[in-house]
């Protein structure tokens, strides 16, 4: 995974959204079935209200953010692990349904089928013998 | 030039030996600038004199799967990640999750009470608590004037 840590400059007044953690991007499996496109990827730490699933165009952006572990006043001994939010980037073709996206998240996991459009999916063609 | 050598090797092994993992573990990102993945899943351990907070960075399980078992003082994470099997008709585009089976084994600073630990799984990150042993607190010893 490769580790981006985003500085942000005081934007403020440009309306840029500012957040003190870095940046990671998830891991994620992508298939293709003939109904569509099979996503899922590892956001551990990100519930429901932290997630973020844009389409913009033909952009599909993922975004999840944590929160930092309630340690409950113990001292850190080991760490392997940090708190960071998660964004990945995907152009997509044409060939999928926008209206018909879906999205669950579940145990960290975040599962997103996008059904190719009817035009796009493999039809067999009657051959007639003449 | 001093008439005597001095070994430092003691002191260097006090210093790896302090750290679960040697010194070198704490930087796992420069050692080899990838994700190590002899070690899974990851963990954060924080302690205090009566208890253990040990988080793990474990998504995607099923949580009756997942064995968590302490030993006096090893704590066990074990269980399987299954990831979904792609079928023979599917394209893959990307594989970068992993899968399979895992253990691991943390050495706490003491011994715990097996009757007393806590685990919970939420949003992919494994929380157990492991409360210090009665009979491993510390005792203040009264000192007798003699």
């Amino acid at each position: 995974m490769n580790i981006e840590t985003v500085k942000y400059q005081n934007g403020a007044s440009s309306g840029e959204r500012i957040r003190n953690q870095t940046l990671q991007k998830p891991n994620v499996d992508i298939r293709e079935t003939e109904a569509g496109i099979i996503l899922a990827a590892d956001l551990p730490g990100v519930a429901t209200e932290g997630l973020n699933v844009m389409l913009e165009n033909n952009v599909l952006s993922i975004e999840g953010h944590t929160a930092p572990p309630d340690a409950q006043g113990r001292a850190s001994v080991y760490t392997e692990f940090g708190t960071n939010d998660f964004r990945r980037v995907f152009t997509l073709s044409d060939e999928v349904d926008r209206e018909k996206i879906t999205a669950t998240l579940k145990n960290g996991v975040l599962q997103l089928f996008l059904p190719k459009v009817a035009e796009a999916k493999p039809r067999k063609i009657a051959v007639q013998s003449a | 030039m001093s008439l005597f050598t001095y070994n430092y090797r003691p002191e260097w092994s006090l210093l790896n030996n302090a750290f679960p993992g040697g010194v070198y573990d704490l930087f796992p990102e420069g050692r080899r600038g990838r994700f190590d993945y002899t070690k899974y899943p990851l963990i954060n351990i924080w302690s205090s004199d009566d208890d253990i907070l040990v988080e793990a960075e474990l998504p995607g399980v099923d949580p009756q799967q997942v064995e968590v078992t302490l030993n006096e003082d090893v704590l066990t994470i074990a269980g399987n990640r299954v990831v979904d099997e792609p079928k023979d008709t599917e394209i893959i585009h990307r594989t970068e999750r992993v899968s399979g089976s895992f253990s691991r084994e943390i050495t706490l600073p003491y011994r715990g009470d097996a009757d007393k630990v806590s685990a919970t799984y939420r949003n992919g990150i494994l929380r157990i608590v492991a409360a210090r042993a009665e009979s491993d607190k510390p005792r203040r010893v009264k000192i007798e004037a003699a």
